[in-house]
């Protein structure tokens, strides 16, 4: 197996400032915990640490001094000889103003000392171009200066055919059951400059970024009927990319240093470790650097490895012409997973709501309530009430069927609370407003009041709601599950025994809830808490529910509730004995509790 | 914040976390300014781009301000603080709050009293529950770990926009995915502390016991909806499996998934999504064994 670590975009600009990540006093933090997070992957050492450019900032070559410290503080906890480290230059590694004098030997001397200290010393034929360096038998590095030829300016370099004749010729003589690692600064394959993180609205971005000469290169390897398994790694987009094309890998790893401060200072900071099984079977896991805690400081973090895409491209033609959305382009995902890419995979949309349930507007008819008096169901915003009947009808989420929340009851009718609360400002205007209700029913000033009082969040929503008021008001909640009598949840999310405890003290209850239909849950819990507590029984019992339909037959009750606010009571919501509908195999039920 | 100039460790400089803020009322400072006069002490305002002109307007003027990252740290009420010492100061914090949400998860560990039982959702032997119940009953400790995984996931959406991988309306449409009755109060805290306000969606039930309550059909989404799932704890991942799949039933993706703790690193999962938790269970409970 081969092993190989990944690094690109070093970019040290001031080697000791606070901002920037590779500065030597960070070293352990951030570099000896990525070695950390690697090591329990690796079987036996690793085999190559590949770096592809810009180990300095803007040309400051001064700093390849600490560049050298970055790579030694890496290699010594990897344990590896530095000449197991190859490199290739960057265009931050260059030295401009001479460059631009045509001095391009010159302009290159610190890279070339500095990269002399590494595997680069030990080539086995070297050109201006490039280096071939044989790691062991079965890895070869071609470290490739994708800069040279770039006339002084700033962006990817040519590359003559004469080149890629001399360096095909190196090609053919690594023996083809080895690896072949192709390190450039700039990516070759114009899929990989998409969603590039900066200067993204460039229109010469491809121009400044992509080595398009190399595709010749690409092109040439191809053509060879036996050659190693050829896998490019590049950087300068700080961004990972790993993609198969006409079987050659092409990866792209994001930045490893440079300085916090700019607009993109949270973006992730990156390496690869690649470990290739057999030649045709290479695993990549691309390791991300995640700020921790708030964004006041963005040095403060872990390593994680993080899944990514890769795509097989299967068209056979070499030079795609522009970088292509994912969406449009003809290849196959081999394996589905995305995790960083958040743009949307093709298909047909499978998620559109079923609209057949609708039934129209809702039209609310005042009937008088049995066994919950009006004056105990209390609208608690009007304003609210107005608010959520505009939204069922103009959402449509009033559903008309059978749903069957208890053994014997069936209701008529359904609203999905999430897409209720969902709209617009809603949620947080339901829980003010219920927040509000319950400082005028319980005094939350009142230190003792509020530690005598609890919330009981009841299912899922009713915990969010109870939750959120605990944190408005002041008084502790617990989230319960109540759904068809908790039987289908685990016994600590119920009501068990072990809670009687905390609430004995207890003077007032509130029951809050997404919906109130039969009351039958409102009772049970009612029933639960006063079975297993004295006294429970001459507490103070409120409600609070986003729906609670006032003019319905409840057959559980609830006359124990001294209050129930409501932020809608006005919405018919029909309630049927099961008896009263015919049997489930003629009407299944849309929801069953049961 | 005049309570707690007056009260807490007079001693110690108070830092106050302006993320979010985008305006002070008028006067609104009056009394932490009248507060200082009497007892004077450092006070650092971190995250305070929107807000710095009525700090320094109720506060008068700062004695040091010093970027870290992108975040201003603005220092009041002592001019010995150098940028050393700040950044100092702020990581220190930072500590502090691992330490404090460390500590709050640990103590959600409850022991089976028995010895080790087979868990409910994952066949795993476990020597006990890590129960979120306390943490959410407990305005202090929810409050605080909500802030903490809003923050985490604004950092996500950030990066996201950053990395060129969604525009602004395609991170509108992420909705947050929660399939417990514990993990439903932080993706609602969540979305509600957000910048963004995330939607939210939750499915009753997947976990720790698996029975869905509700037709998915009745939660409409757009074809755009992807899903960020929002947990408390992550021991097995059978829960996350289960969301994955109701996620692609709906012809939609999980991005991402925030949890407050989970055992196994995030990779050892096996998702085709990334894990992001606040800690590491293990970590806050050495005690805690889990196996097969």
């Amino acid at each position: 197996m081969c092993q190989i670590l990944h690094i690109t975009d070093l970019h040290i600009a001031h080697p000791e400032g606070d901002n920037e990540h590779l500065r030597e006093a960070f070293f352990d933090e951030y570099l000896g915990t990525l070695v950390s997070r690697i090591e329990p992957h690796l079987t036996g050492n690793l085999d190559a640490l590949i770096v592809t450019g810009d180990f300095v900032d803007k040309g400051k070559v001064s700093n390849f001094f600490h560049a050298r410290k970055v790579l030694d503080f890496v290699i010594q906890k990897l344990r590896i000889n530095p000449s197991k480290v190859a490199v290739c230059i960057g265009n931050h590694d260059i030295e401009r103003t001479k460059e631009q004098g045509g001095d391009l030997s010159g302009a290159r001397e610190k890279f070339r000392s500095f990269a002399a200290e590494f595997s680069n010393g030990s080539y086995t034929d070297q050109i201006d171009r490039a280096a071939l360096i044989r790691m062991n038998s079965k890895l070869w590095c071609l470290m490739i200066d994708a800069t040279l030829g770039s006339g002084g300016e700033d962006h990817p370099g040519t590359l003559e055919h004469t080149e890629a004749d001399l360096l095909m010729g190196w090609i053919k003589k690594i023996p083809t059951d080895a690896v072949l690692i192709i390190g450039t600064h700039y990516p070759v394959h114009s899929y990989m400059g998409h969603g590039a993180p900066f200067d993204e609205d460039d229109p010469l971005w491809s121009k400044r970024h992509l080595w398009h000469q190399g595709e010749i290169l690409a092109g040439r390897i191809r053509q060879l009927r036996e050659r190693p398994q050829v896998m490019w790694l590049c950087g300068d987009i700080h961004k990972s990319v790993n993609i198969s094309h006409n079987n050659q890998r092409f990866m792209a790893t994001g930045r490893l240093g440079t300085m916090t401060g700019g607009a993109d200072s949270q973006v992730r900071r990156q390496a690869r470790l690649i470990q290739v099984v057999r030649p045709s079977a290479a695993d990549a896991k691309l390791l991300q650097y995640v700020p921790m805690g708030h964004s006041s400081q963005p040095h403060l973090g872990s390593w994680i490895i993080v899944p990514e895409e890769f795509t097989n491209l299967l068209t056979n033609d070499p030079a795609v012409p522009h970088p292509p959305t994912p969406k449009k382009t003809r290849g196959q995902k081999v394996s589905k997973p995305l995790s960083t890419d958040l743009i949307a995979p093709g298909g047909d949309d499978l998620s559109k709501p079923d609209r057949n349930l609708e039934v129209g507007s809702v039209a609310p008819v005042r009937r008088p309530a049995t066994t919950v008096p009006q004056e105990k169901l209390q609208v608690i915003e009007m304003n609210l009430q107005e608010e959520l009947l505009r939204t069922i009808r103009e959402s449509h989420l009033y559903h008309f069927g059978r749903f069957d929340t208890s053994e014997t009851e069936v209701s008529l009718a359904w609203i999905p609370i999430g897409p209720l609360l969902n709209e617009g400002s809603i949620l947080s205007s339901t829980i003010n407003s219920m927040a509000k209700w319950l400082r005028r029913q319980i005094q939350c000033d009142d230190v003792a009041t509020v530690e005598s009082s609890v919330l009981l969040g009841m299912g899922c929503w009713g915990a969010v709601l109870a939750s959120q008021l605990s944190v408005l008001t002041g008084i502790r909640n617990l989230c319960l599950a109540e759904r068809g009598g908790g039987q289908h949840y685990v016994e600590a999310e119920t009501l068990t025994s072990d809670l009687f405890g905390e609430l004995r003290e207890c003077q007032t209850f509130v029951l809050v809830s997404d919906v109130v239909a039969t009351g039958l849950s409102l009772g049970r819990l009612h029933k639960k808490i006063c079975v297993g507590i004295e006294g429970a029984k001459n507490a103070r019992w409120l409600a609070l529910s986003v729906l609670c339909d006032e003019a319905q037959n409840r057959s559980t009750d609830t006359s124990f509730l001294e209050t129930h606010g409501t932020a809608c009571k006005v919405l018919r919501m029909p309630i049927l004995s099961a008896d009263a509908l015919p049997d489930e195999s003629i009407l299944p039920p849309i929801i069953s509790f049961r | 914040m005049t309570y707690l100039v007056e009260t807490e460790e007079t001693g110690k400089p108070l830092v106050f976390d302006c993320q979010g803020i985008v305006t002070i009322d008028d006067h609104a400072l009056e009394g932490v300014s009248s507060a200082l006069r009497k007892i004077p002490r450092p006070l650092l305002f971190t995250n305070t781009n929107a807000i710095e002109a009525e700090l320094r307007r109720d506060l008068g003027e700062y004695t040091a301000k010093y970027i870290f990252g992108e975040a201003p740290v603005i220092v009041f009420g002592d001019d010995t603080i150098d940028r050393d010492v700040a950044r100092r100061i702020i990581e220190q914090v930072e500590i502090s709050e691992r330490a404090y949400v460390s500590k709050c998860v640990g103590d959600c560990f409850r022991p089976f009293p028995n010895g080790p039982q087979r868990m409910s959702s994952t066949p795993l032997l476990a020597s006990g529950v890590f129960d979120a119940r306390p943490l959410i009953s407990d305005r202090e400790k929810f409050s605080w770990i909500s802030i903490l995984m809003a923050d985490r996931l604004d950092k996500f959406l950030d990066q996201s926009l950053q990395l060129g991988q969604a525009t602004p309306q395609r991170t509108k449409s992420f909705r947050l995915l929660a399939v417990s009755l514990r993990g439903s109060p932080f993706a609602a805290a969540i979305g509600l502390l957000s910048d963004r306000q995330q939607a939210i969606e939750i499915v009753d039930h997947v976990g720790p016991k698996y029975k869905i309550l509700e037709d998915p059909a009745l939660h409409p989404s757009t074809p755009d909806d992807d899903y960020i799932y929002v947990g408390d704890f992550v021991v097995g991942g059978t829960e996350l499996r289960i969301a994955q799949a109701y996620a692609r039933g709906k012809g939609a993706r999980i991005k991402h998934a925030f949890v407050v703790g989970k055992v196994l690193q995030a990779e050892d999962y096996r998702l085709d999504f990334e894990i992001s938790s606040l800690v590491d269970l293990m970590n806050c409970c050495p005690t805690a064994r889990f196996s097969f």
